[in-house]
Protein backbone atom coordinates (compact mmCIF):
# COMPACT_ATOMS: atom_id res chain seq x y z
CA UNK A 1 0.00 0.00 0.00
CA UNK A 2 1.06 3.28 -0.78
CA UNK A 3 -0.96 5.42 1.82
CA UNK A 4 -0.44 4.41 5.54
CA UNK A 5 -3.46 3.41 7.51
CA UNK A 6 -4.65 5.57 9.84
CA UNK A 7 -7.76 5.23 12.88
CA UNK A 8 -9.33 8.71 12.81
CA UNK A 9 -11.92 8.48 16.17
CA UNK A 10 -9.38 7.73 19.04
CA UNK A 11 -11.65 8.98 21.61
CA UNK A 12 -9.17 8.97 24.21
CA UNK A 13 -6.72 11.14 25.15
CA UNK A 14 -3.20 10.81 26.79
CA UNK A 15 -3.17 13.36 29.48
CA UNK A 16 0.72 13.62 29.17
CA UNK A 17 3.68 13.32 27.41
CA UNK A 18 4.05 9.94 28.80
CA UNK A 19 1.21 8.52 27.88
CA UNK A 20 1.03 10.09 24.81
CA UNK A 21 4.46 8.59 24.12
CA UNK A 22 2.43 5.25 25.06
CA UNK A 23 0.00 5.66 22.95
CA UNK A 24 2.03 6.59 19.72
CA UNK A 25 4.58 4.13 20.64
CA UNK A 26 1.89 0.97 20.56
CA UNK A 27 0.32 2.67 17.30
CA UNK A 28 3.57 2.81 15.11
CA UNK A 29 4.03 -0.58 16.67
CA UNK A 30 0.69 -1.70 15.63
CA UNK A 31 1.43 -0.67 11.81
CA UNK A 32 -0.64 3.27 12.04
CA UNK A 33 0.92 5.98 9.64
CA UNK A 34 -1.43 8.55 11.55
CA UNK A 35 -3.83 8.44 14.07
CA UNK A 36 -6.63 10.90 15.19
CA UNK A 37 -7.75 11.53 18.64
CA UNK A 38 -11.00 13.26 18.85
CA UNK A 39 -11.96 15.43 21.40
CA UNK A 40 -15.18 16.93 23.00
CA UNK A 41 -15.98 20.80 22.68
CA UNK A 42 -15.33 22.36 26.25
CA UNK A 43 -13.39 19.60 27.61
CA UNK A 44 -9.75 18.56 28.47
CA UNK A 45 -7.65 19.88 25.57
CA UNK A 46 -4.49 17.28 24.42
CA UNK A 47 -1.43 18.43 25.17
CA UNK A 48 0.45 19.06 22.17
CA UNK A 49 2.63 16.77 21.56
CA UNK A 50 6.83 17.37 20.79
CA UNK A 51 8.39 14.72 21.10
CA UNK A 52 10.66 11.60 18.80
CA UNK A 53 7.03 10.38 17.11
CA UNK A 54 6.54 13.35 15.70
CA UNK A 55 8.55 13.70 13.00
CA UNK A 56 6.90 10.38 11.52
CA UNK A 57 3.84 9.90 12.86
CA UNK A 58 0.88 11.40 11.68
CA UNK A 59 -0.97 12.69 14.80
CA UNK A 60 -4.34 15.08 13.84
CA UNK A 61 -6.50 16.26 16.16
CA UNK A 62 -10.63 15.86 15.33
CA UNK A 63 -13.70 17.41 17.58
CA UNK A 64 -16.64 15.46 18.14
CA UNK A 65 -19.86 17.51 18.48
CA UNK A 66 -22.51 16.10 20.96
CA UNK A 67 -25.29 18.47 20.12
CA UNK A 68 -28.87 17.64 20.51
CA UNK A 69 -31.29 20.79 19.10
CA UNK A 70 -30.15 20.59 15.43
CA UNK A 71 -30.70 24.51 15.36
CA UNK A 72 -27.09 25.05 17.11
CA UNK A 73 -25.49 22.69 15.06
CA UNK A 74 -24.76 24.76 12.43
CA UNK A 75 -22.71 27.24 14.90
CA UNK A 76 -21.39 24.75 16.77
CA UNK A 77 -19.92 23.14 13.55
CA UNK A 78 -18.53 26.64 11.72
CA UNK A 79 -17.29 27.78 15.28
CA UNK A 80 -14.82 24.94 15.58
CA UNK A 81 -14.04 23.59 11.94
CA UNK A 82 -11.08 25.77 11.47
CA UNK A 83 -9.78 24.91 14.79
CA UNK A 84 -9.17 21.33 13.98
CA UNK A 85 -8.05 19.11 11.38
CA UNK A 86 -11.80 16.99 10.79
CA UNK A 87 -15.23 17.52 12.65
CA UNK A 88 -17.25 14.74 13.62
CA UNK A 89 -21.24 14.87 14.71
CA UNK A 90 -22.20 12.35 16.36
CA UNK A 91 -26.09 11.94 14.80
CA UNK A 92 -28.52 10.39 17.15
CA UNK A 93 -32.25 11.31 16.45
CA UNK A 94 -33.80 11.43 12.97
CA UNK A 95 -33.73 15.25 12.58
CA UNK A 96 -30.62 15.83 14.03
CA UNK A 97 -29.05 13.68 11.55
CA UNK A 98 -30.70 15.64 8.78
CA UNK A 99 -29.17 19.20 9.92
CA UNK A 100 -25.51 17.70 10.00
CA UNK A 101 -25.62 15.92 6.72
CA UNK A 102 -26.86 19.36 5.40
CA UNK A 103 -24.29 21.28 6.87
CA UNK A 104 -21.07 22.46 5.21
CA UNK A 105 -17.63 21.56 7.37
CA UNK A 106 -18.95 18.16 8.33
CA UNK A 107 -16.30 15.01 7.81
CA UNK A 108 -17.78 12.46 9.53
CA UNK A 109 -21.11 11.51 10.87
CA UNK A 110 -21.03 8.94 13.84
CA UNK A 111 -24.19 7.60 14.63
CA UNK A 112 -24.77 5.94 17.90
CA UNK A 113 -26.59 2.34 18.14
CA UNK A 114 -29.50 0.81 19.32
CA UNK A 115 -31.81 4.63 18.49
CA UNK A 116 -34.91 4.03 17.68
CA UNK A 117 -36.07 6.69 15.54
CA UNK A 118 -33.01 7.44 14.42
CA UNK A 119 -29.98 5.71 12.96
CA UNK A 120 -28.69 5.74 9.21
CA UNK A 121 -31.29 5.22 6.37
CA UNK A 122 -31.77 6.09 3.11
CA UNK A 123 -32.36 9.88 3.02
CA UNK A 124 -29.29 10.09 5.07
CA UNK A 125 -27.06 7.98 3.34
CA UNK A 126 -27.92 9.85 0.12
CA UNK A 127 -27.18 13.30 1.27
CA UNK A 128 -24.01 12.27 3.01
CA UNK A 129 -22.73 10.61 -0.60
CA UNK A 130 -23.90 13.81 -2.05
CA UNK A 131 -22.08 16.23 0.79
CA UNK A 132 -18.55 13.29 0.97
CA UNK A 133 -19.42 13.01 4.25
CA UNK A 134 -18.00 9.77 5.44
CA UNK A 135 -20.02 7.16 7.55
CA UNK A 136 -18.37 6.49 10.36
CA UNK A 137 -18.01 2.15 11.17
CA UNK A 138 -17.09 1.89 14.57
CA UNK A 139 -16.01 -2.01 15.46
CA UNK A 140 -15.07 -0.37 19.00
CA UNK A 141 -18.52 -1.92 20.14
CA UNK A 142 -17.91 -5.22 18.63
CA UNK A 143 -14.77 -5.28 21.03
CA UNK A 144 -16.48 -3.91 24.01
CA UNK A 145 -19.81 -5.68 23.73
CA UNK A 146 -21.07 -9.38 24.67
CA UNK A 147 -23.97 -11.13 24.12
CA UNK A 148 -27.27 -9.50 23.17
CA UNK A 149 -25.66 -6.11 22.58
CA UNK A 150 -23.07 -7.01 20.24
CA UNK A 151 -26.04 -9.04 17.92
CA UNK A 152 -27.86 -6.08 17.52
CA UNK A 153 -24.76 -4.23 16.79
CA UNK A 154 -23.71 -6.67 14.35
CA UNK A 155 -27.31 -6.55 12.23
CA UNK A 156 -27.37 -2.47 12.44
CA UNK A 157 -23.54 -2.39 11.06
CA UNK A 158 -24.76 -4.77 8.57
CA UNK A 159 -27.69 -2.74 7.64
CA UNK A 160 -25.64 0.43 7.38
CA UNK A 161 -22.87 -1.27 5.50
CA UNK A 162 -25.82 -1.80 2.77
CA UNK A 163 -26.84 1.79 2.44
CA UNK A 164 -23.71 3.03 2.46
CA UNK A 165 -22.47 0.20 -0.47
CA UNK A 166 -25.70 1.36 -2.26
CA UNK A 167 -25.45 5.20 -2.23
CA UNK A 168 -21.85 4.90 -2.67
CA UNK A 169 -21.01 7.36 0.19
CA UNK A 170 -17.64 7.08 1.78
CA UNK A 171 -16.82 4.93 4.94
CA UNK A 172 -14.18 5.61 7.57
CA UNK A 173 -13.20 2.27 9.80
CA UNK A 174 -12.01 3.47 13.29
CA UNK A 175 -11.32 1.41 16.38
CA UNK A 176 -13.47 3.83 18.54
CA UNK A 177 -10.59 3.49 21.46
CA UNK A 178 -12.00 4.95 25.01
CA UNK A 179 -8.57 3.53 26.37
CA UNK A 180 -5.02 2.63 25.55
CA UNK A 181 -6.32 -1.28 25.33
CA UNK A 182 -8.76 -0.63 22.87
CA UNK A 183 -6.95 0.28 20.20
CA UNK A 184 -6.49 -2.49 17.35
CA UNK A 185 -4.04 -3.11 14.48
CA UNK A 186 -5.17 -2.29 11.25
CA UNK A 187 -5.28 -6.11 10.49
CA UNK A 188 -7.53 -6.69 13.35
CA UNK A 189 -9.86 -4.03 12.03
CA UNK A 190 -10.07 -5.30 8.84
CA UNK A 191 -11.16 -9.07 10.57
CA UNK A 192 -13.67 -7.31 13.14
CA UNK A 193 -15.01 -5.64 9.53
CA UNK A 194 -15.64 -8.34 8.09
CA UNK A 195 -17.62 -10.14 10.82
CA UNK A 196 -20.50 -7.77 9.31
CA UNK A 197 -19.96 -8.47 5.84
CA UNK A 198 -16.79 -5.69 4.71
CA UNK A 199 -14.78 -6.86 1.99
CA UNK A 200 -10.93 -6.43 2.96
CA UNK A 201 -10.93 -3.91 -0.21
CA UNK A 202 -13.63 -2.06 1.94
CA UNK A 203 -11.89 -1.82 4.58
CA UNK A 204 -8.75 -0.90 3.70
CA UNK A 205 -10.28 2.13 1.54
CA UNK A 206 -12.05 3.18 4.52
CA UNK A 207 -8.20 3.42 6.77
CA UNK A 208 -6.60 4.53 4.01
CA UNK A 209 -7.95 6.48 1.35
CA UNK A 210 -11.24 7.91 2.95
CA UNK A 211 -9.16 9.43 5.69
CA UNK A 212 -6.34 10.81 3.65
CA UNK A 213 -9.22 12.40 1.38
CA UNK A 214 -10.47 14.35 4.35
CA UNK A 215 -7.25 15.59 6.03
CA UNK A 216 -6.48 16.66 2.15
CA UNK A 217 -9.56 18.72 1.55
CA UNK A 218 -9.07 20.30 5.33
CA UNK A 219 -5.19 20.96 4.64
CA UNK A 220 -5.70 22.35 0.97
CA UNK A 221 -8.30 24.57 2.59
CA UNK A 222 -6.84 28.13 2.51
CA UNK A 223 -7.47 29.00 -0.68
CA UNK A 224 -10.87 27.85 0.36
CA UNK A 225 -13.53 30.52 0.76
CA UNK A 226 -17.22 28.87 0.56
CA UNK A 227 -18.41 25.30 -0.75
CA UNK A 228 -17.08 25.76 -4.70
CA UNK A 229 -15.53 29.07 -4.41
CA UNK A 230 -12.12 28.38 -4.03
CA UNK A 231 -9.14 30.86 -4.25
CA UNK A 232 -6.92 29.72 -6.44
CA UNK A 233 -3.18 31.19 -7.27
CA UNK A 234 -2.87 34.37 -9.70
CA UNK A 235 -1.51 33.39 -12.87
CA UNK A 236 -0.39 35.30 -15.56
CA UNK A 237 -3.44 36.41 -18.04
CA UNK A 238 -3.64 35.62 -21.53
CA UNK A 239 -2.20 38.07 -23.93
CA UNK A 240 -4.55 37.59 -26.56
CA UNK A 241 -7.63 37.86 -24.87
CA UNK A 242 -8.88 40.75 -26.91
CA UNK A 243 -9.33 38.99 -29.66
CA UNK A 244 -12.36 36.72 -28.15
CA UNK A 245 -13.70 39.84 -26.84
CA UNK B 1 -4.15 -44.42 16.79
CA UNK B 2 -1.53 -43.85 14.62
CA UNK B 3 -0.31 -40.22 13.15
CA UNK B 4 -2.48 -39.56 10.19
CA UNK B 5 -0.33 -39.45 6.44
CA UNK B 6 0.69 -36.16 6.32
CA UNK B 7 -1.07 -35.51 3.01
CA UNK B 8 -4.39 -37.09 5.21
CA UNK B 9 -4.05 -34.58 7.76
CA UNK B 10 -5.96 -31.11 8.38
CA UNK B 11 -4.14 -28.12 6.86
CA UNK B 12 -3.03 -25.80 9.43
CA UNK B 13 -2.27 -22.13 9.94
CA UNK B 14 0.02 -20.55 12.65
CA UNK B 15 -0.13 -17.58 13.97
CA UNK B 16 2.36 -15.59 16.05
CA UNK B 17 0.78 -13.81 18.80
CA UNK B 18 2.02 -10.89 21.27
CA UNK B 19 -0.08 -10.02 24.03
CA UNK B 20 0.07 -6.44 25.22
CA UNK B 21 -0.89 -5.78 29.00
CA UNK B 22 1.17 -4.45 32.29
CA UNK B 23 1.76 -7.45 33.94
CA UNK B 24 2.47 -10.84 32.34
CA UNK B 25 -0.06 -13.21 32.31
CA UNK B 26 -0.27 -17.16 32.18
CA UNK B 27 -0.48 -19.85 29.95
CA UNK B 28 -3.72 -20.96 31.25
CA UNK B 29 -5.43 -17.28 31.55
CA UNK B 30 -4.97 -16.55 28.33
CA UNK B 31 -6.45 -19.62 27.51
CA UNK B 32 -9.65 -19.19 29.35
CA UNK B 33 -9.74 -15.64 27.76
CA UNK B 34 -9.27 -16.84 24.08
CA UNK B 35 -11.81 -19.70 24.63
CA UNK B 36 -14.17 -17.55 26.34
CA UNK B 37 -14.17 -14.71 23.22
CA UNK B 38 -14.54 -17.40 20.18
CA UNK B 39 -17.37 -19.13 22.40
CA UNK B 40 -19.30 -16.06 22.42
CA UNK B 41 -18.30 -14.82 19.23
CA UNK B 42 -18.93 -18.19 17.13
CA UNK B 43 -20.55 -20.20 19.24
CA UNK B 44 -19.48 -24.02 19.78
CA UNK B 45 -19.24 -25.09 16.31
CA UNK B 46 -17.93 -22.19 14.74
CA UNK B 47 -15.27 -22.38 17.42
CA UNK B 48 -14.52 -26.23 16.55
CA UNK B 49 -13.97 -25.10 12.96
CA UNK B 50 -11.66 -22.71 13.52
CA UNK B 51 -9.67 -25.48 15.77
CA UNK B 52 -7.46 -22.85 18.37
CA UNK B 53 -4.66 -24.78 19.85
CA UNK B 54 -2.02 -22.44 21.88
CA UNK B 55 0.99 -24.58 20.77
CA UNK B 56 3.58 -22.39 23.09
CA UNK B 57 3.68 -18.96 25.25
CA UNK B 58 6.13 -17.43 27.29
CA UNK B 59 7.17 -13.96 27.60
CA UNK B 60 3.72 -12.40 26.46
CA UNK B 61 4.40 -14.13 22.58
CA UNK B 62 3.18 -17.32 21.80
CA UNK B 63 2.33 -19.38 18.47
CA UNK B 64 -1.46 -20.09 17.95
CA UNK B 65 -2.45 -22.87 15.89
CA UNK B 66 -5.57 -22.28 13.53
CA UNK B 67 -7.12 -23.89 10.68
CA UNK B 68 -6.65 -23.48 7.10
CA UNK B 69 -9.01 -20.25 6.31
CA UNK B 70 -9.98 -19.66 9.47
CA UNK B 71 -7.38 -17.30 10.18
CA UNK B 72 -9.43 -14.24 9.54
CA UNK B 73 -11.75 -15.50 11.86
CA UNK B 74 -9.42 -16.05 14.79
CA UNK B 75 -7.87 -12.96 13.94
CA UNK B 76 -11.23 -11.50 14.92
CA UNK B 77 -12.34 -13.17 17.77
CA UNK B 78 -8.36 -12.96 19.19
CA UNK B 79 -9.66 -8.52 18.72
CA UNK B 80 -12.60 -9.40 21.02
CA UNK B 81 -10.44 -10.05 23.51
CA UNK B 82 -9.99 -6.82 26.02
CA UNK B 83 -9.36 -8.49 29.47
CA UNK B 84 -6.77 -11.32 30.64
CA UNK B 85 -7.69 -12.40 34.41
CA UNK B 86 -8.92 -9.00 35.31
CA UNK B 87 -6.15 -6.71 34.09
CA UNK B 88 -6.95 -4.85 30.51
CA UNK B 89 -5.05 -6.39 27.68
CA UNK B 90 -4.48 -6.45 23.61
CA UNK B 91 -4.08 -9.65 22.03
CA UNK B 92 -2.17 -8.62 18.88
CA UNK B 93 -1.31 -11.35 15.82
CA UNK B 94 2.15 -10.78 14.73
CA UNK B 95 2.36 -12.87 11.94
CA UNK B 96 0.40 -15.97 10.45
CA UNK B 97 2.80 -18.86 9.11
CA UNK B 98 2.32 -21.94 7.27
CA UNK B 99 4.73 -24.17 9.68
CA UNK B 100 5.57 -23.48 13.29
CA UNK B 101 9.55 -22.63 12.45
CA UNK B 102 7.91 -20.43 9.77
CA UNK B 103 6.24 -18.51 12.36
CA UNK B 104 8.69 -18.38 15.07
CA UNK B 105 11.68 -17.36 12.94
CA UNK B 106 9.82 -14.77 11.00
CA UNK B 107 7.51 -13.07 13.46
CA UNK B 108 8.84 -14.29 16.93
CA UNK B 109 12.90 -14.23 16.75
CA UNK B 110 13.38 -11.53 14.04
CA UNK B 111 11.09 -9.12 16.50
CA UNK B 112 13.16 -9.71 19.30
CA UNK B 113 16.39 -9.01 17.45
CA UNK B 114 15.34 -5.58 15.74
CA UNK B 115 12.90 -4.52 18.63
CA UNK B 116 15.09 -6.03 21.76
CA UNK B 117 12.62 -4.16 24.29
CA UNK B 118 9.02 -5.95 25.09
CA UNK B 119 6.25 -2.74 24.41
CA UNK B 120 5.46 -2.20 27.94
CA UNK B 121 2.20 -0.34 28.36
Amino acid sequence: MVEGYYDLCIRYLPEDDHSMERFLSLATHFGFKGAGITQVPNGKVVASYTGPYKSYFDLVRGIEIHEDNPAKLHSQISHYSKKFDFVIVEGGADKLNRSAVETAGVNILSLPFGIKDGGLDHVIARSAADKGIAIEFDVGSLIRYRGGKRVLVISELKQRLMLVRKFEAHMVLTSGARSIYDIRGPRELIALASLFGMTKEEAIRAMTAAPAAILRTKRNANGFIMNGVELIEEQTPPEKQEEFC
Amino acid sequence: MKTLPSSLRQRKRYLAIEVITELEVSREELLREIFAAIGSLYGDIGSSECGIRLLDFGKQKGILRCSHRMEERSRAALATITTISGQRAIVHVLGISGTVKGATQKYIQCAAISRPEHINI
